[in-house]
Parts: structure tokens; sequence; C-alpha cells
């Protein structure tokens, strides 16, 4: 009897045993986020990523929208005449990463927080992010935004947005990733800041909406993130990574 | 002096390789630690991405066979006085856990080295050839076949002394 187990019956057997038999494959946009948070050399962003002591901000309220439409939800104040309140433009639909509270981050030295310049990105799908050293995470600070949507007010418009506005509100302005989005929360890796500093921005969707001011939020894609006072600010200041956005950021923050 | 670095060619590879090391890590640790680990694997893939071959799968598993053993080696200092009083208790032979699909084989798998076991679940679960296996664990192609051809050996003489066949 010690012939009656082949090589090819031991393999057999094995793999009858074979613990990842059942395993099944990871949903696409979790691989994407695999490799998109090793790419950006910043290790395992999981639900308990609570190390890095996130700087929670005002929950209070906030929001914005999706056809560039912008309401004070929690507050309930309704419009008000600044940017929250604007006429849409046809951009509008790329505008909004809205709101909510971003840190309240004082620090705003402008310093990016990559050395390269980041470079217009085409919205790709493929998780168009610059290398970071691998350092570059280490020690910084991670910036929660709270993101409130509210319903949108087919009234309210918002005009283009305007670097001088920008320039004269925007208290933090990032270029970032998305990561991951996780329920409610949507994840971003900072690449570059105009203005402020943070590491990570998490922006948290308390509304009902499956969407993020309108569109569905997407791993790997990049955003250009505007906030003040504690805000992220919709009305196309804030949105996906265009050439047109960029280029009011850049004219409301130039290079020192 | 640039590292950009081929990012694209990186993440494409990397894509795939993430279910043969989700599968790696399945057969080795339990899920939690899997994720972990494969998270780490990925990132210091990254990290060494000038140095991965153009058959990068034997090189990853080596890569995760570290990241892995790094994540034991941390659990076991945090849970040393556990890890202490669960020594004592073993019982001296094999107890298969309660859901393992194949006791037999598992008592026959007890019975090879640590190394020799894992040489025979790369040959048998990952379907690594010698050399591949060689470079996974870090021995010589020719070390790893003849141990490979022992361990497969033991384990097939310890299955018919057990009468168990493949029936």
């Amino acid at each position: 009897m010690s012939d009656g187990v082949s090589d090819g019956d031991l393999r057999d057997r094995m793999r009858r045993a074979d613990p990842a038999a059942s395993l099944r494959p990871l949903p696409e946009d979790e691989a994407r986020r695999l490799v998109a948070g090793a790419a950006l050399d910043l290790p395992v962003v999981r639900k308990s990523y609570t190390r890095r002591v996130p700087v929670l901000i005002g929950a209070a309220a906030v929001v914005a929208l999706a056809a560039g439409v912008v309401v004070l939800a929690n507050t309930g104040a309704g419009h008000s005449p600044d940017w929250r309140v604007a006429l849409p433009t046809s951009e509008s639909n790329q505008s909004g990463l809205a709101t909510g509270s971003g840190a309240p981050d004082g620090s705003g030295d402008g310093q990016p927080t990559t050395s390269g310049r980041p470079r217009p990105s085409a919205g790709t799908t493929s998780v168009p992010v610059p290398p970071v050293s691998p350092s570059a995470s280490v020690g910084r600070k991670t910036t929660v935004a709270v993101l409130t949507d509210s319903p949108q007010d087919p009234d309210v418009r918002c005009p283009k947005p305007q670097a001088g506005f920008l320039a004269e509100n925007a208290g933090m302005a990032f270029e970032a990733t998305a990561l991951k989005i996780e329920g409610n929360v949507v994840t971003l890796q900072v690449h570059h800041a105009w203005i402020g500093e943070a590491d990570v921005i998490e922006v948290r969707n308390t509304t009902a909406s499956p969407v993020l001011a309108g569109f569905a939020p997407e791993v790997g894609r990049k955003y250009l993130v505007a906030a003040a006072d504690a805000e992220v600010m919709g009305c196309g200041y804030s949105g996906l990574d265009e050439p047109g956005l960029r280029a009011v950021y850049d004219e409301a923050f130039p290079k020192r | 002096m640039d590292v950009e670095p081929r990012r694209t060619g990186f993440e494409a590879v990397a894509q795939e390789l993430i279910e043969p090391l989700r599968r790696y890590l399945a057969r080795r640790t339990d899920s939690a630690t899997a994720e972990d680990v494969l998270s780490e694997t990925l990132l210091v893939a990254w990290r060494r991405r000038t140095e991965m071959p153009a058959e990068p799968l034997a090189w990853a598993y080596a890569v995760a066979r570290n990241c892995l053993a790094n994540a034991e080696r941390a659990r076991r200092r945090q849970d040393r006085l556990l890890v202490r009083i669960w020594q004592v208790a073993r019982p001296p032979e094999y107890a298969p856990a309660r859901d393992d699909p194949d006791p037999e084989l598992a008592r026959a798998f007890a019975r090879l080295s640590a190394v020799d076991a894992e040489l025979v679940r790369l040959w048998a679960w990952e379907e690594l050839g010698p050399a591949e296996i060689a470079q996974v664990v870090g021995m010589s192609a020719n070390a790893v076949s003849i141990r490979l051809h022992r361990a497969r050996k033991k384990m097939k003489s310890v299955l018919d002394e057990e009468g168990s066949g493949h029936e």
C-alpha cells in the first residue's frame, strides 16, 4: 500500500482541502483602493483608521451640492449670498465634493505635501496619483471633513468659480485622490496643498443619498477640494480635478 | 533622480497579484491578519518595485511571506503570555480543527517540519515549481527539489498508513 498515493493524488487532495477555495474575488473598487493605497505609500487604511488622531471638524453643518447648489443644512440657515448660493455653470456637475467641515487648519503655509507639481488629470479611473516619498505621510495630521448633503434648491444657482473669491475664503485647498469609499465616508489622500496642511481628508456624507454632492465618488479619481471655515466649498469650488478648476486654484494661490 | 516610477506598470501588475496573494494569505492566517498583510505586502512591493522581476509572482509571495512573518512576530510579542499558556496546554499530538475538511491530511502535514510543510503548500496550492519555491523561501532550487520530494513521500506514507488514500 506504500505506493497508493501518487504526487497527483496528494496534490488533488490538498486542493480539495484548500482553505482559499471558497475565497471570493475582491470587488474591483476594493482592489483598486488597495493598489492606490500602496502606490501612495500609505499603509492600511481600514475602518479602524484612527491611529492618526484625526482632527474632527465641525460637524455642524454644511452642505453643498450636486449641481453646484449649496445649502447650510444643519443650521437650516438656508441660502447665503456667498459661494454657498450661486448660479450653476456648465461645470456645475463637476463641482461637488461638497462640504462639510474641514479641519480647522490655520497653518496654511501653502507648502505642497509632495515635492512634485501636480499634473492635470484627465479624470481617468486608473488611480492617477503621483508618487509620494515614503515619509511623506508620516507624522502628518489627518483632516477630517464632515460632509452634510442637503436637498437641492433648484432656484439656487452657482456662478463660475472665481479665483479671488477662493483666495479670500478658502482656508484649505487640496488636490486629493479618493482612496476608499466606505459607507458614508470618503477618504482622500492629499497630494498637493495650495493652502492648508493635511495628509488625508475624510469626508462624511451624512445624508441618505448614496452620492456625494450629486455625483458618485469614485475610488482612484482625483479631486480638488477647497474648504472654508471647516466646510468644504461646493458650487464649483470643489470637484473633479479638471484644468479649469485647477487654473482657478493656481490663480488663487500662486506659488511664492 | 526622479523615481516616478512606472506607476502605471506597477498598478497593472499589482492588480494581477492581488488575488494570488489573497489566496496565499488565506491559506496561512486568519482573515483579519490576511487583510492587513495584503495591504502591507502591496506597500512593500511598491517601495521595492524596482526590484520586481518580470515574472513577479514568486517574488510577491516572498514579500508576503516576510510580511506575514513580521505580523506574526509582532502578534507573538503582544500575546506572549497567551502563547505561553497555549503552548503549555497544547496536547502533544496534533489535534485537527473541528472544521478541518481533511483531518488525515492535516495530521500528515503535522508530521512535517514547518519548512517542509511550506514547500508542499507552495507546490500544491500555489502550484509553483522548485525554482519558484526556492525564490519564495530563499533556498536553492536543488535543495527545494530534494526536500520537497522527501516531504511528499513522507506525507504519502502517512496517508497510506492511515489507509485513507483518496477515495
